[in-house]
């Protein structure tokens, strides 16, 4: 069953167009990478689904309906976006925060629902013992989990991250992608933009290759080959197979 | 553990609800207290008798022509300069953010200024109470808000897009309230004399001038403005967050923005028209209280609003008494309470406060 299909999309800024005729089919309940060199339009593909940019050209479908026709408050019940960086200027306290995750659900005030929901948020991304402390006080690692637990807050059926391993050590790389390939088999379709290519091939299902704003390539592992890397980074590299697993390893000469 | 996590916020908001209803009582305390002091003692009971009962004495005249209109316009336009403050620092993600540092105080008063010697909104006879009649007092409040909004959106524009760093649009408003200042001071250098007397009343902010006319279209302003900012309470948290965010969790970023910096733009200008530049409210005020409760615009709002009325009253209270029998223009003071106070929270570290960990 198709989820999210993208026709034809062209985005640019002052002319110059930083996506290109993006056509693509995402299934449902699958993590899948946005993969690409800088500036191939990854982080403005993520935003182009959200629609916190607007498309010039083309259209982006969820379940059949064109994005657009959706109220602000019914898109963010559908799509939940983490982008790559959020510097809140007056600090909030955790749970304040990924209540406001809720905020497309709350009519007037939170009700006892949103509560328990944010509570049990919490729980599943192991903070409810910092519930109360400052977002400003917390590590990289939390507040990337923070942020994580508003959007799924929101409840979703589509989640969004840019670059959510950026600026996290290994031990939170690892735990934030276990977390989405989990969140994934309970069936929200999660879409990562990232730059780590051998995290992104341990854990995810699809991929989509952007080059220059144009798509790539697009599948499963088996399109990740020493030619396909090469030509879209344009650096040598060595895939290595092992076990079923791949790994990319850069030559330095 | 659900159960205690939900406990825990429960209970640190029954203290941020405590801290709302705390301001609404000491604010009416100081209502009552504002009305009975001054030069002429009044008691609870002639308040109580010149209010409810129809007898024509002094004191019914003093309570309710003088006292009254200036306790209460204290409390409107320290709500007006607050909230604005407060919901500009939330929407423009700045802490510095405030009518007076965006140059909107400055522009507002300008805008006063120019009505009254361009527009010819005040006539240059003399009264007993001012050296220029007010004809006009709406076409004041629109030429101050006309001009407040060029300030408004030269910030706007900076915040949208040149993407500007906090710093950068503290600078612009710095800029924007000088280059008024020299339009006033231009305004001035034309003006004839009762004019020119007229003109510097705008430069420093006083109550003396208030009247049931100011009040009323005060009222009429802030109260919508108020409710307008509680019913957007979520919106503008969620900006608080980012652009990207917000938009994500599904609020319109651009009209928000621009609406909310428009309202609060109408608040601080009429509050300026009326009463000239009351210095500091706006930035100090909205920090106090998210030093107390955090900045959960839920409670922010209705209490930098209920606190903003508390700090400008104390502060005409103290005004009207320091040098008493003459009282000192209420700007001054906020200026010399404002200042140290915001220095203390920089020196203590701004976006700390009580509740949180």
């Amino acid at each position: 069953m198709v989820k999210i299909e993208l026709q034809n999309l062209d985005f640019g800024y002052n002319g110059n167009l930083v996506l290109k005729n993006i056509s693509h089919q995402f299934e449902k309940g699958k993590l899948i990478s946005i993969v690409g060199p800088n500036g191939s339009g990854k982080s403005t593909l993520l935003k182009c689904i959200d629609r916190i940019l607007k498309v010039q050209k083309g259209r982006i479908l969820i379940d059949a309906v064109e994005i657009s026709k959706f109220k602000a408050n019914e898109l963010a019940k559908k799509i939940a976006y983490v982008p790559q960086s959020e510097g809140g200027t007056f600090p909030a306290s955790v749970f304040d925060t990924v209540l406001l995750g809720r905020k497309p659900h709350i009519q007037w005030s939170p009700k006892n629902d949103d509560l328990k929901i944010t509570a049990a948020t919490l729980e599943k991304l192991d903070l409810e013992g910092i519930s109360q402390k400052s977002i400003n006080k917390l590590s990289g690692g939390q507040r990337q989990r923070v942020f994580i637990a508003r959007a799924l807050a929101q409840q979703p059926e589509i989640l969004l991250l840019d670059e959510p391993t950026a600026n996290l050590d290994l031990k939170h790389q690892l735990e934030v992608l276990k977390l989405l390939k989990d969140l994934s088999s309970q069936g929200i379709t999660v879409i990562v933009a990232i730059h780590d290519l051998n995290l992104a091939l341990q854990f995810s299902d699809h991929f989509i290759l952007l080059k220059s704003g144009e798509l790539f390539a697009c599948g499963g592992k088996e399109i990740i080959s020493n030619h396909t890397i090469e030509n879209l980074y344009d650096v040598k590299v060595n895939v290595i197979h092992n076990n079923g697993d791949h790994f990319i390893i850069p030559k330095t000469n | 553990m659900n159960k205690s996590v939900i406990k825990e916020y429960k209970k640190i908001t029954t203290r941020k609800r405590a801290f709302v209803i705390g301001s609404l009582i000491m604010l009416l305390l100081l209502i009552t207290l504002g009305i009975t002091f001054g030069s002429s003692q009044i008691s609870f009971t002639d308040i109580f008798n010149s209010i409810f009962s129809g007898s024509e004495s002094s004191k019914r005249q003093i309570v309710l022509n003088i006292r009254l209109p200036r306790v209460l316009s204290a409390v409107l336009a320290g709500m007006a300069l607050s909230v604005s403050g407060a919901v500009m620092q939330s929407i423009l993600r700045n802490p510095l953010g405030s009518p007076f540092t965006l140059g909107i105080s400055n522009a507002s008063a300008f805008g006063a200024a120019f009505a009254v010697i361009v527009l010819g909104a005040g006539s240059t006879q003399s009264s007993v109470f001012d050296a220029v009649l007010i004809d006009n007092p709406y076409l004041i409040t629109i030429s101050a808000f006309f001009w407040s909004l060029a300030s408004t959106f030269v910030i706007l524009f900076m915040a949208r897009f040149k993407d500007a760093s906090p710093e950068t649009m503290i600078l612009t408003g710095i800029i924007m309230g000088s280059l008024f200042i020299a339009g006033t001071t231009a305004l001035e250098f034309f003006a004839e004399d009762v004019q020119l007397a007229s003109i510097v009343f705008w430069t420093f902010g006083d109550l003396g001038r208030a009247s049931w006319n100011e009040f009323y279209i005060l009222l009429a302003i802030i109260i919508p403005a108020l409710l307008y900012f509680i019913w957007n309470r979520w919106n503008i948290q969620s900006l608080n967050t980012g652009d990207e965010t917000a938009n994500s969790l599904g609020v319109n970023v651009e009209k928000t923005r621009i609406r909310v910096m428009l309202i609060a733009s109408l608040t601080t200008a009429v509050a300026v028209s009326f009463f000239g530049i009351i210095a500091f409210v706006g930035l100090v005020v909205p920090h106090l209280v998210r030093r107390m409760i955090g900045s959960d615009e839920r409670f922010l709002i209705p209490a930098t609003a209920l606190f903003g009325g508390v700090f400008l009253l104390s502060s005409d209270l103290i005004a009207r008494s320091i040098i008493a029998p003459m009282v000192l223009p209420v700007g001054i003071l906020t200026s010399f309470i404002g200042a140290p106070i915001f220095i203390i929270l920089l020196i203590k570290g701004r976006g700390k406060n009580l509740w949180l960990k």
